[in-house]
């Protein structure tokens, strides 16, 4: 505190000197795109010209939008897989990581890294690699028996599979992240339940959880955040198929922009970009809302 | 101590860039790239051809990238919004092309195709792909057939008689080869339907041979708008699609699977008979030990007949066309790159390599290889019979068929839905 003061007080333009690098970055890096982003959607572009402005169309590119169908798909998918991911991921991490918590297991680490492990690995080839064992002929289906299903060509399952394996490949991200959370907790409350006669659910539920409600809440916001953005597993495991099925919004966003034979719109593709900011800076303030009152509260 | 430091390294820097300079290559380079990725045949003929334009035009180099068709709009459009494209780059005919012209990304070569040129080129001249308001913006490379393989000793092992490879089985045939296919282990037919084209250059086929005659295109009649897409003519093959996927034709896994490296794939590894749209610009890609002149055992046949008045069509065109970019800055040594690749010297080059040229060639007499299957592609190219256009130029018309041949496949949406969609689309 009293550094920062005196730099205040006697630094002139210095803090800006050594702000601006950070700021330049960020100018170059974020702004500029996001400003460009919201440009080029009131734009019709096809992403074949060198002149991006040519066509104004104001709300043309999201009337287009709005009016497809597999636009309502894929806000239906996306908002699956924010479901999912808050609480299915976060409900295993957190079960997880109390079971190996509580249990103390003799190899406790080997167990917390085998569950991370997929989480260091790259999404394509976790995707490529479940792609295969969930093919028709795939072990899966050998697995179950034999049977002769194609889990990834199914309009109600395609996008169940995709879910399964980003929960799959992230819950040891959460684990680890609960798991610190729960190495911080003052053990000696546990002791006193101890002592109280309370028994392992009374302490999950009373100490152990409510404790851990900030780091829950990190978690619950990273997931959101991160499942508003996935693409890489969506478009190895399925490329949003059959059909539009299993899209997302950034699969869409990416469909509209480059496919072959697509609509080649970027000015939509920028519309669905605008869309996906505009959520995720409201989950952003939102993180910062309640962190600051969960900070004021304590 | 640091200052001097500091100094030292300075100039080595400045050094560096010094005798990097010197050394520099006076060659100008001219950039090239095309979405073939995959094809060895089609990447063999380049590197040939381009060695040989380097060695006629020694002051120049050209740099050759391969991308496939799901990543060269990745590369392209950026490239392009940027003003930073390539000298030469391939573009599918059709609705990209258009739209490419429209944005005048594309120069028009009609006025720089001599006489040689334009002999070379024969019916390519003419070809509607890279024919766009009133001017030539692309040149076709290759030329090719589209229809369905299949392997000679698995269809022999199901006991169906093979066809002459004009013919075509009808639809009824392949769905009874189902149910004999699963007696002997065996599956009947590879698709890759995640490539919509592999949904909707069929249904054009189909939609071709139920026409009364080859022209007028009904398939171009709709797209304009100029008749109703709820006619029995759309709808039948729409309705072959789906009778097709309920009868297993295609497993399941072809819906979800891509053409030019899934389903490719598993069909070379004989994981089925047949391999639904399949077409010559693969013939350099064929295993040799299934593809020689003694194991001749890549077979070919046409789409399948879906109705007792259908008449076999073929879907016969030019594949990957180049267009000159209007920012080259090269555009005179870029041209004679494509007036080379049309030239004899090049389509001896492609031929060598299993590539069907669309140039330089005398269509009827194409020297035979020890390559059964491309021999065959020649053939069938040059056979008479219906042809079947697959090229149009209305992207929301190609899309909602794409879509909508998906939907009746899996059976979201009945033919009369989609064709009322399509109606919505070119009837507005």
């Amino acid at each position: 505190m009293q550094s920062s003061n005196r730099l205040a007080a006697g630094g002139g333009w210095t803090p800006y000197a050594y702000l601006t690098p950070a700021l330049l970055v960020f100018l170059v890096f974020v702004f500029t795109p996001v400003v460009f982003s919201l440009t080029l959607s009131l734009y019709q572009f096809t992403g074949f010209d060198s002149n991006l402005f040519r066509k104004f169309v104001g709300a043309g590119n999201y009337r287009i939008l709005f009016a497809d169908k597999y636009f309502w798909v894929s806000i239906r998918n996306t908002l699956y897989f924010v479901a999912a991911s808050i609480s299915v991921q976060v409900a295993i991490a957190l079960f997880l990581a109390i079971i190996i918590f509580i249990g103390r297991f003799r190899f406790a680490t080997l167990i917390r890294m085998i569950i991370f492990f997929p989480g260091v690995l790259a999404p394509v080839a976790v995707s490529l690699a479940w792609r295969r064992m969930l093919e028709q002929d795939g072990v899966i289906n050998r697995i179950l028996g034999g049977i002769d299903f194609s889990w990834l060509s199914s309009v109600q399952l395609a996008i169940w599979c995709v879910i399964f394996v980003s929960i799959w490949q992230w819950v040891g991200y959460n684990l680890v992240i609960f798991y610190a959370g729960l190495q911080s907790l003052d053990i000696q409350l546990l002791e006193a339940a101890d002592v109280d006669g309370a028994n392992w659910g009374v302490k999950i539920n009373r100490i152990i959880v409510p404790l851990l409600g900030p780091t829950i809440l990190l978690n619950v916001i990273l997931n959101l955040i991160g499942s508003f953005r996935v693409f890489d597993i969506v478009y190895v495991l399925t490329r949003g198929g059959p059909v539009h099925y299993s899209e997302v919004l950034t699969t869409l966003m990416y469909y509209y922009s480059f496919s072959s034979n697509g609509p080649n719109s970027m000015g939509v593709g920028a519309s669905i970009a605008v869309i996906i900011f505009a959520v995720v800076l409201m989950l952003g303030f939102l993180r910062v809302r309640l962190i600051r009152r969960d900070g004021g509260a304590s | 101590m640091g200052k001097k430091a500091l100094v030292v390294l300075a100039a080595v820097v400045v050094l560096s860039l010094l005798c990097g300079a010197a050394f520099a290559d006076d060659n100008v380079i001219l950039r090239f790239v095309d979405g073939q990725g995959g094809n060895d045949g089609i990447l063999a003929s380049y590197k040939e051809i381009i060695a040989l334009f380097e060695k006629q035009n020694p002051a120049y180099k050209v740099e050759y990238q391969q991308y496939t068709v799901t990543t060269l709009n990745e590369f392209l459009k950026p490239a392009l919004a940027a003003g930073q494209a390539p000298d030469m780059f391939a573009v599918y005919a059709g609705p990209d092309a258009i739209e490419m012209v429209q944005a005048g990304v594309l120069v028009d070569i009609k006025p720089l195709i001599d006489n040689e040129w334009k002999k070379w080129l024969g019916p390519g001249y003419n070809f509607k792909g890279t024919n766009m308001k009133g001017g030539i913006y692309l040149t076709p490379q290759d030329a090719l057939t589209e229809c369905v393989w299949y392997h000679k000793d698995m269809l022999k092992k199901l006991g169906w008689p093979a066809k002459p490879f004009t013919q075509a089985y009808s639809m009824e045939e392949y769905i009874q080869m189902v149910g004999k296919a699963k007696g002997v282990g065996l599956n009947v037919m590879e698709a890759g339907f995640l490539e919509p084209w592999c949904y909707f250059n069929p249904f054009f086929n189909f939609v071709h041979q139920l026409q009364p005659s080859e022209s007028p295109d009904m398939v171009e009649q709709a797209m304009n708008g100029e008749i109703s897409w709820k006619q029995d003519v759309f709808r039948k093959p729409l309705e072959a699609y789906a009778k097709m996927n309920k009868a297993g034709v295609w497993r399941p896994d072809a819906l979800n699977m891509d053409y030019q490296v899934q389903a490719f794939g598993k069909w070379l590894e004989k994981n089925s008979i047949f391999m639904w749209a399949q077409g010559d610009w693969f013939a350099g890609s064929m295993k040799k030990e299934d593809n020689n002149p003694q194991n001749p055992s890549i077979g070919i046949t046409q789409y399948p007949t879906i109705d007792p008045k259908s008449v076999v069509s073929y879907n016969k065109n030019f594949g990957s066309d180049i267009g000159l970019y209007t920012k080259g800055k090269n555009q005179k040594a870029s041209l004679a790159f494509m007036r080379l690749t049309n030239s004899p010297q090049a389509a001896q080059i492609f031929i060598r390599h299993g590539v069907n040229p669309a140039a330089g060639v005398d269509p009827t007499n194409v020297p035979k290889t020890d390559n059964p299957v491309f021999n065959d592609c020649i053939v069938l190219y040059n056979s008479p019979g219906r042809f079947s256009e697959i090229i149009y130029f209305n992207p929301q018309a190609v899309k909602a068929i794409g879509d909508g041949i998906g939907n009746v496949v899996l059976g979201v949406q009945k033919p009369d839905e989609v064709l009322s969609e399509l109606d919505k689309v070119t009837r507005k």
